[in-house]
């Protein structure tokens, strides 16, 4: 185990951090939605599938950074 | 571990051919013929509803017709038998006059026939009477001679007769 | 990563020897094989031979049985145009070379014999290009199957598994191409292109969860193909609906013309990232996946070879409970990411065409 590794398992952890945080508030923040107004349900699940997505595909390019950082040390 | 990160030309190139055939393949045999018939469908349905609801609206419209004739033809009929009534109170009422009238009619008809034979017979028992004073009077002539006396007795009786 | 220092080393030897006889080869693979005989593991190389599963292989296999060995088509720019039945029989044709591991898998990259340099464009069927067109046959069977179900009788109500495909076509064509798309004529032409690629990366991510299956969408060059065609659906659907002028005005960003130098570069990339990200999260939600399960199981292996036959055992019940979880989470993710691919396609388009479109009311 060198320090690259360490630093990629690291990096990845707090990438998940930061994106179960963000997913998190979204969710949070669509099942207010839900709550106040449910006749828009359809809706608000298309934009946060959309959102939690993008969210998700940030914290995936760096897990993927992380891979590189182990696979070609 | 290591490939997993590997883009490899080959299997982008074979990933870019499969999936563009399998496209080409798919919308001939696959989604033509199906979004084909699910709108074919679809407007069928539409059609369909629409058909039937216009068939409703004409359904009901000839329910309330019929409502609305059903109901004037029992007004037509109260009316009718209404006037049968009518009618038939006049008939009776003029069979009743008729009768009534034809009643009186016999009726003074044969009074005037008894009226007429009582007549008759009163001319019959008239002459009758007068032939038998006549006789009588030849009998009292013959046998009795009080001329005078006799006379006055045929005449105050003549007298009397008519007048019954 | 001892395994991958084994392999790296091999290939080191073989491309010292630029033409081995089949003796040779099978000679060597002797003496690996009985170095690396049953149950002679190391518990550092179990991970990186399970998780070797997950690559590209050169022959088809169901769990440990070869299946065969997949035919080679070798373009160069030195020796030409070649197909071969089988790498083995590439090898011992002795025009090009190419590693065999201890398990007698060959393993790329191939190279010239004459001067053992690398081929110029492997496009050699792969184990993943078999799995796609496992799944693109049994898209097809399904589609064609029903497709004729339609073309005989249009209008009768669907019956089985017609129900359920019909269910997934009205889905992605109400739910996900028309309010995403916006325009109705662009979405019409399209829904075909997303009823497919829904279709083949949601049956892709399937068959990869099928025990002994391999999942093509887990491979970077496949989800970057996928990536390509949509980037051009994108572009191309943007440019017949706003017209090549107003597609360029759209490289501006709507910013005043002096900021072109900046805001020119940022919408390009922004043109290229979308595509990019599509690629990463597909390729990323599958292999990640794959890889936690495949860790999961390996812990049974790694504590045995580490610890002995009773920890193995001790901790199989927590590791097979964990997997079962992660499996049912794959079964998940597999649905959602071809949702959130064909979404995102179709929420990239719209977003295309719906500012030209804006453009176009604002001038």
């Amino acid at each position: 185990m060198d320090l690259g590794t360490l630093g990629a398992g690291l990096g990845a952890g707090i990438t998940v951090l930061g994106a179960g945080l963000g997913i998190g508030r979204l969710a949070a923040a669509a099942l207010e939605a839900l709550a106040r107004q449910p006749e828009v349900a359809g809706d608000a699940r298309t934009t946060m599938i959309i959102a939690a997505a993008l969210i998700e595909g940030v914290a995936l390019f760096s897990c993927v950074i992380c891979m590189l950082l182990v696979v070609m040390k | 571990m290591d490939k997993i990160m590997d883009i490899e030309p080959g299997l982008m190139i074979w990933t870019l051919f499969s999936f563009l055939i399998f496209l080409a393949i798919l919308i001939k045999f696959g989604t033509k013929p199906l979004l084909n018939g699910l709108t074919a469908r679809e407007n069928r349905i539409k059609e369909a509803i629409e058909n039937a609801d216009k068939a409703n609206e004409k359904a009901q419209k000839i329910l309330k017709e019929t409502d609305d004739k059903l109901s004037t033809a029992q007004i037509e009929m109260a009316e009718i038998v209404r006037k049968g009534k009518v009618q038939a109170e006049e008939l009776i009422k003029k069979a009743a006059d008729e009768a009534d009238k034809v009643k009186k009619q016999k009726v003074d008809e044969a009074i005037r026939e008894i009226e007429r034979n009582k007549e008759i017979a009163i001319k019959q028992l008239r002459t009758e009477v007068a032939s038998l004073v006549v006789a009588a009077t030849e009998k009292i002539l013959d046998e009795t001679l009080d001329k005078e006396k006799h006379y006055k007795m045929v005449e105050s009786y003549i007298e009397k007769l008519p007048s019954n | 990563m001892a395994g991958n220092n084994i392999y790296y080393n091999q290939s080191t030897e073989h491309g010292n020897n630029p033409s081995p006889t089949t003796n040779q080869v099978q000679a060597n693979q002797h003496v690996v094989n009985s170095a690396h005989g049953h149950g002679q593991l190391a518990p550092g190389d179990v991970f990186p031979t399970l998780l070797s599963s997950l690559g590209n292989h050169r022959h088809i296999s169901f769990f440990n049985a070869d299946i065969s060995e997949l035919p080679v088509i070798i373009y160069d720019s030195k020796v030409g145009f070649h197909t071969y039945a089988s790498s083995s029989s590439m090898v011992n044709q002795k025009l090009f070379t190419m590693h065999q591991d201890a398990y007698g898998h060959f393993h790329p990259p191939i190279r010239r014999a004459s001067d053992n340099q690398p081929v110029s464009m492997d496009l050699s069927v792969t184990s993943l290009v078999v799995f796609e067109w496992i799944a693109i046959i049994v898209v097809l069977f399904l589609f064609g199957w029903v497709g004729r179900k339609y073309k005989k009788n249009p209008t009768k109500a669907p019956s089985g598994f017609q129900n359920a495909l019909e269910f997934l076509v009205v889905f992605l064509r109400n739910d996900i191409v028309y309010p995403n798309v916006g325009s109705v004529k662009s979405a019409k032409t399209l829904l075909p292109y997303f009823i497919g690629l829904f279709c083949f990366i949601f049956t892709c991510n399937l068959i990869g969860l099928i025990p002994g299956g391999h999942t093509a969408t887990g491979a970077l060059a496949v989800t970057g193909a996928l990536a390509i065609i949509a980037y051009f659906v994108i572009n191309i659907t943007a440019i017949k609906e706003a017209g090549i002028g107003n597609w360029l005005k759209h490289l501006l960003g709507g910013a005043p013309i002096w900021l072109c130098p900046i805001m020119i570069p940022i919408e390009i990339i922004s043109m290229f990232v979308k595509p990019f990200a599509l690629t990463i999260r597909l390729f990323a939600n599958m292999t990640a996946g794959h890889v936690v399960l495949l860790s999961l199981i390996g812990l049974i292996f790694f504590f045995k070879l580490s610890n002995g036959m009773g920890v193995g055992l001790a901790i199989t019940p927590i590791s097979v409970g964990f997997s079962i979880f992660m499996y049912l989470l794959e079964l998940l993710v597999a649905l959602l990411q071809a949702y959130i691919f064909t979404t995102l396609t179709a929420v990239f388009v719209g977003l295309a065409i719906g500012e030209h479109a804006h453009e176009e009311h604002a001038h």
